[in-house]
């Protein structure tokens, strides 16, 4: 993750930096944010969605291809078996769901009763069902990229802003910290870090702070992404620090905090939105690559990056069950895809040295 | 120049030694050792096994012991693969990774440099469209995607290439294309937005005014501006595609280095992890400097002293 | 940057860039080998010494002889580097009459050299993980443990070296040992019963005298003043109190400490191959096992060996069964994707496959793929309970954990068909193979479990603490897990948790009883129900669940003492009986393990060890050689 490049870091910066004025989005940039918009939406409200739940193991119906079988149909897991508590079907069906989600999902059996649009996409070896699978994969992977986004700019713009306008040794000590994190290999970091938070001790504590599994995976993941940002941002403000506007603000006696939210925090805004468009795709091909050695989310939770490296394996040479890497693939690939004519449609125009 | 070189040096061996540090004492956190197996010997031979490699002695000591070794310039014998020392198990995975990763880039750099280019210079144009898109999709897509179609349709569909292996060259061709597609999208983007940059600079405006054919002005003047951004991307790209891609050396079995990577790391192999990370470690800062270099040699405007 | 060199920095890239592709395409191409097989992993080591796993077995067994080996279908003893054989009475002595056998470097393979490999291999210094192997024999134990007391006969190995010979052993001095134990700053000695050789810091220091000399490690302050002398180990004397001795060239002899009816057959197991002592001491460990320096004794020789490529080994000329041999080159590959593997497998580019993905398994074994070679082996799949942790310490919870589980459901879930459940921890296919019935836990019965979890103190699971399955992560492990899960919740009640960890992890936190309740496996190294059942002695090393019983302790014992047969099968038995009342594991399938095999493949021996020796393989080569130039393994038609 950390070979990828930093985006104009790189270019001298002796060219103009005054605000330019907005124009409107290009017309990529707006289908990008209404695919996303989707996509978030379909994270957010999956629970309400009439589909079958996606840990329910129906071995009967292993590899059954798309659109084949009963396509709606009542669904014998959607209620509790008996002998049971009145809620443990919800826990068997999708684990261990917080208070919004728990609700949604009564919801759902509210309006909807039992029945669900069941193998619509294919379902895999345990016939389990693959739309489902995938819709409530994406809440993992979005929130993947939310806790990488957000700790990127907490910690990365803040690290990058306070070394770039301090200057000097600060700058210096600062920017070793990171070429040094950078320096490790993440794989090793990764592994040491999941192994380590994994080890019983340690779990169990983390888990009385209500941080479970998952989230110390997103902690790992997002605690390597904020390096670019922070490099990118320093960059930026060590131009701004010697633009010529702000020469002359300075000139003219305006105060340091004038003069940074004047002139300082809209130029800085655009390229840390634009870094933050780039870093969350990185972020979650990161995932997907943790998940190809092994390391990723783990069973019984599911993500983008689990499907696809499982549908992978299904690519065998004789009867290949082709939609189990297919539709995961795809979700991940439009996303990114998204995210990424998104970064360069507020590339255009937020950052104002660039005049397309 | 000197005072430059003798400043970067300094910090890059500080930065080995923190990162000796911190990978010692985080290999040394984590459960299980470079012994853990299922089947479990004796406590004696446990205890033989601990006495030999020197693992019982506290972690301290182990510490010190190891950095005079590594001072030494010798990276000790490597765990897991009992037989090599570490520095010959480096040396033989690095032929391969080497070679894959220097076919991959050079394909990068062609293939995606042609493209940045030819987008660039009718940029909004048709050909400009179709190649911004395929290097969208190729930068979101996981390379293990990649390669498990590029098996899919190439090696079982078509039969056209072996399907993995090392040693001739249709073993060669499929992993470096895997390997050089996402670089060559990256590097597509970076030279196109640097040429149409470029394009609107004050120089190029002077020699289309002077009546220099488009052409000429998109080869000659703009590419020059595109080469920096591309330089210094390239810088630790390379220090990350010689250690290795794992993706692809793990689908088309290619005896590199970049497995042993991840390898080491899950069979706490503590000399090879260690030897690994160091050897990263330097040449991403040998490629930093490289770098600074050679983009101060190609624009004159950078001052290294600053 | 001075103006000079920044003209040359483009030239030099560019011929720095046209270095860099010419080297890039020089590559180490070779022809293709007579047969090519995946071997899993990268081996460990080519020192069959050194290694425990199945990947560097094949290899190892390849590479060097054993002085017997086991039959490639029935896996009885028949003779290898011992050409026949006499047990004595008690069976406590073995009388090998060796071949005129000689390593390939030409030097003689005779029974001194196999009591110096075997020193080797019990000498702590090697630390070789499986010379347990070798501990029936009489003082091989202590001599591996390296155990030595006043009174006794002891070998003290100088710190001295023959530079001619720069990794043999130090000069000997052999006598009684007079005094064993340390000394202080201030002098005064402290005598021990027994300590092993020079560990523990200075106050802790052993020393031994013998002959009025004393000894002690190099780095002892006494060394230093002269008092002592440096010495690198003190062992047991090897010639008088091990019992491994040759008699003449050709006839070794070997004294076991109890008659144990299964010895024979170990002596076939792969670590227990003499290596060459003399390269050894040569070149040193590992350098001896180098392409230039190795030298082997077996059917085949190693050629080459490219890192995570592959070992190229080729016909042994020197080896007596030469003749046998049909397969002059062989390639080992390193393969362990099991995507890849089955790749490679459908493209002709390798004749054998030993791992492939578990999605393409079942799908094979569904459409009976002729490729697909099931066998069942000796090989248990279980769950561990640890017996220390209330409540899992009271036997009827855990004959209630048993007895509720519907193994062949589970199993033909997770699996598919052709794996089957397993009551007993033995598996089944040791009746066939040694005539030793296993003996079975209490079948599947909800209603009495859930009784028995009533009389232990949790009716319908009420009370019941909160357990974890614990399991090293991997699809299979985790569907098993979860049916297990289910039916425990839906057939008693209790709430049970899962854990899925990274290996390393895993087995750390089992062998610390660091678990609720945890996954594993456990295959046969030989083919004797003791394999099986000696792991759950008091504190044995495979145990790890805490379970202790001096009925089944003495038991384990009495039957390592009685000859073959059906005294000691009864023997066995009843201790079996205890551990399945006891139920410190809960047995839950037997392996079956799985080779893809192509069908120009003419001779391809099976067995229940999973063993396929490379010398019986046979190939038809025509065939062979028009699959590979159409990479294509299934005829014209895809």
């Amino acid at each position: 993750m950390g070979t990828s490049p930093e985006p104009m870091a790189a270019v001298s910066s002796s060219m103009e930096v005054s605000p330019r004025p907005r124009r409107t989005m290009p017309l990529s940039g707006r289908l990008a944010t209404g695919v996303l918009a989707i996509v978030v939406l379909v994270a957010v409200f999956v629970p309400l969605a009439p589909l079958p739940s996606p840990r329910t193991v129906d071995t009967a119906r292993s590899l059954e291809p798309p659109l084949q079988g009963r396509l709606l149909e009542e669904l014998p897991e959607l209620m509790p078996r008996e002998g049971e508590a009145s809620d443990a079907w919800i826990e068997r069906g999708f684990g261990d769901l917080g208070l919004v989600s728990r609700l949604m999902v009564q919801g759902r059996v509210a309006l909807f009763g039992r029945w669900a649009f069941s193998g619509v996409l294919g379902r895999d070896e345990l016939g389990r069902d693959l739309c489902a699978r995938i819709c409530w994969g994406a809440r993992v992977s979005l929130a993947v990229a939310l806790v990488a986004a957000v700790v990127t700019l907490l910690v990365g713009v803040p690290w990058g802003a306070v070394a770039g306008w301090a200057g000097g040794r600060v700058d210096d000590a600062m920017m070793r910290a990171v070429d040094v994190l950078n320096s490790i290999p993440l794989v090793f970091l990764v592994v040491f870090l999941v192994t380590v938070l994994g080890e019983d001790s340690i779990r169990l504590a983390l888990d009385r702070l209500g941080i479970g599994r998952l989230a110390i995976f997103f902690l790992v993941v997002a605690a390597v992404s904020w390096l670019s940002m922070a490099r990118i941002v320093r960059g930026r403000l060590l131009e701004l620090r010697d633009a010529t506007y702000v020469e002359a603000a300075r000139a003219s006696g305006a105060s340091p905090a004038r003069i940074l939210l004047r002139h300082v925090v809209p130029n800085l805004a655009g390229t840390v939105v634009v870094t933050l468009s780039l870093t969350v795709p990185r972020v979650m091909l990161f995932e997907s690559f943790l998940s190809f050695l092994g390391l990723g989310v783990q069973p019984p939770d599911v993500s983008w990056g689990l499907l696809a490296n499982a549908g992978l394996k299904a690519l065998i040479p004789i009867d290949p069950a082709w939609w189990l890497f297919v539709f995961p693939s795809a979700a991940l690939a439009v996303t990114l895809l998204a995210l990424g004519f998104l970064g360069d449609a507020l590339e255009t125009l937020l950052d104002p040295r660039r005049h397309r | 120049m000197i005072a430059f070189l003798v400043r970067r040096v300094t910090w890059l061996v500080a930065t080995l030694l923190v990162v000796y540090t911190v990978t010692f004492f985080l290999m040394r956190a984590v459960p299980g050792g470079p012994f853990s197996s299922e089947r479990q010997p004796p406590p004696e031979i446990r205890e033989a096994i601990a006495r030999r490699y020197k693992l019982d002695l506290p972690l301290s000591q182990q510490y010190v012991t190891e950095l005079t070794r590594l001072l030494r310039g010798d990276l000790g014998m490597s765990f897991r693969l009992a037989d090599y020392s570490v520095g010959e198990v480096i040396a033989e995975g690095w032929q391969a990774s080497a070679s894959l990763g220097t076919v991959a880039m050079v394909l990068a750099i062609l293939v995606g440099g042609a493209a940045g280019v030819v987008s660039a210079a009718r940029p909004g144009g048709l050909i400009d469209g179709a190649v911004r898109t395929f290097t969208m999709v190729g930068i979101s897509l996981p390379s293990f995607a990649l390669a498990g179609v590029a098996v899919l349709l190439v090696v079982y569909e078509w039969r056209l290439l072996p399907a993995a292996g090392w040693g001739t060259l249709p073993q060669l061709i499929l992993p470096a294309g895997c390997l050089g597609a996402v670089y060559a999208a990256e590097i597509a983007r970076l030279v196109r937005s640097g040429v149409v940059e470029a394009m609107q600079s004050d120089w190029v405006r002077t020699a289309r005014a002077k009546g220099a054919s488009h052409r000429r002005i998109v080869l000659h003047h703009a590419v020059r501006g595109a080469v920096g951004p591309v330089v210094s991307f390239l810088g630790p790209a390379i220090a990350g595609i010689l250690t290795g891609s794992v993706v692809v050396e793990k689908v088309f079995a290619i005896p590199g280095i970049g497995y042993h990577f991840i390898e080491a790391a899950t069979t706490r192999d503590y000399t090879l992890a260690m030897g690994l990370v160091l050897l990263y470690t330097l040449l991403l800062g040998v490629a930093g400097i490289l770098v600074d270099l050679v983009q101060a040699a190609l624009d004159p405007r950078i001052n290294l002293e600053k | 940057m001075p103006a000079r060199l920044r003209e040359l920095v483009p030239w030099l890239l560019a011929v720095a860039l046209l270095a860099a592709v010419g080297r890039a395409f020089w590559l180490p191409g070779e022809p293709p080998a007579d047969f090519t097989f995946i071997n899993g992993t990268e081996p460990k080591s080519l020192d069959p010494q050194l290694i425990t796993g199945q990947p560097e077995g094949r290899i190892a067994a390849a590479l060097f002889d054993r002085i017997v080996r086991w039959h490639p279908d029935t896996l009885e003893v028949m003779p290898a580097l011992a050409e026949r054989w006499e047990v004595s009475e008690d069976q406590k002595q073995y009388v090998f009459h060796l071949r005129d056998a000689v390593w390939s470097d030409g030097e003689p393979l005779d029974a001194p050299a196999i009591v110096a490999a075997w020193q080797r291999f019990l000498d702590p210094a090697t630390a070789a993980e499986y010379s347990y192997q070798l501990w029936p024999v009489r003082g091989a134990r202590a001599y591996g443990v390296g155990l030595v007391a006043a009174g006794e006969m002891i070998e003290v190995e100088l710190d001295k070296q023959d530079p001619q010979r720069p990794f043999a052993r130090g000069p000997l001095v052999r006598g009684q040992a007079s005094w064993v134990g340390s000394i202080a700053n201030d002098g005064s000695r402290q005598a021990s019963d027994a300590a092993a050789l020079f560990g523990g810091s200075d106050d802790e220091a052993v020393l031994v005298e013998v002959d009025g000399v004393l000894y002690a490690s190099p780095e002892h302050p006494l060394v230093a003043d002269g008092t002592a002398t440096a010495a690198r180990a003190a062992l047991p004397d090897f010639a008088t109190r091990v019992g491994i001795s040759a008699r003449d060239q050709r006839t070794l002899v070997v004294e076991l400490a109890e008659p144990t009816p299964y010895f024979l057959h170990v002596c076939g197991f792969y670590p227990l191959a003499p290596v060459p002592i003399h390269v050894i001491e040569k070149h040193g460990s590992p350098n001896w096992t180098k392409i230039e320096n190795i030298v082997c004794s077996g059917p085949y020789r190693l050629y080459s060996r490219r890192l995570r490529d592959r070992v190229r080994m080729v016909r042994n000329e020197t080896s007596y069964r030469a003749d046998e041999v049909s397969l002059e080159v062989v390639d080992a590959l390193a393969i362990d994707s099991g995507a890849t593997a089955l790749a490679m497998f459908e493209t002709a580019a390798v004749d054998w496959a030993t791992n492939l993905p578990p999605f393409a398994a079942k799908l094979f074994i569904e459409r009976d793929d002729p490729t697909l070679r099931l066998q069942s082996e000796l090989s248990i799949g279980f769950y561990r309970l640890n017996t220390t942790r209330p409540p899992l310490n009271d036997p009827r919870v855990r004959q209630a954990l048993s007895q509720a589980l519907d193994r062949s459901t589970i199993v033909k879930a997770v699996y598919g068909p052709g794996q089957p459940p397993s009551l007993s921890f033995v598996p089944e296919g040791m009746e066939t193979a040694t005539g030793y019935a296993p003996v079975q836990t209490a079948a599947e019965d909800a209603e009495e479990a859930r009784k028995l979890l009533a009389a232990a103190g949790y009716p319908g699971g009420e009370g019941f603490p909160k357990i974890t399955i614990t399991f090293n992560a991997d699809e299979g492990h985790q569907m098993m897990a979860e049916l297990i899960q289910a039916q425990w919740k839906s057939r008693l009640g209790i709430d049970v948790e899962l854990a899925s960890m990274e290996w390393g992890a895993f087995l750390d936190a089992q062998s610390r009883l660091d678990y609720w309740v945890a996954r594993a496996g456990w295959t046969a190294d030989y083919v004797d129900p003791n394999t099986f059942l000696d792991m759950f002695v008091t504190d044995g090393a495979n145990n790890q669940t805490g379970f202790s019983s001096p009925d089944y302790d003495r038991l384990i014992a009495e039957a390592s003492r009685t000859p073959a047969g059906d005294a000691r099968d009864a023997v066995f038995a009843e201790a079996e009986t205890i551990l399945m009342e006891e139920l410190p594991v809960l047995p839950l399938f037997m392996r079956v393990s799985k080779n893809l095999v192509a069908p120009w493949v003419t001779s391809f021996p099976e067995n229940s060890l999973d063993i396929h020796p490379i010398e019986a393989i046979q190939v038809d080569a025509q065939r062979q050689s028009e699959a590979r130039q159409a990479r294509r393994l299934r005829g014209a038609a895809p």
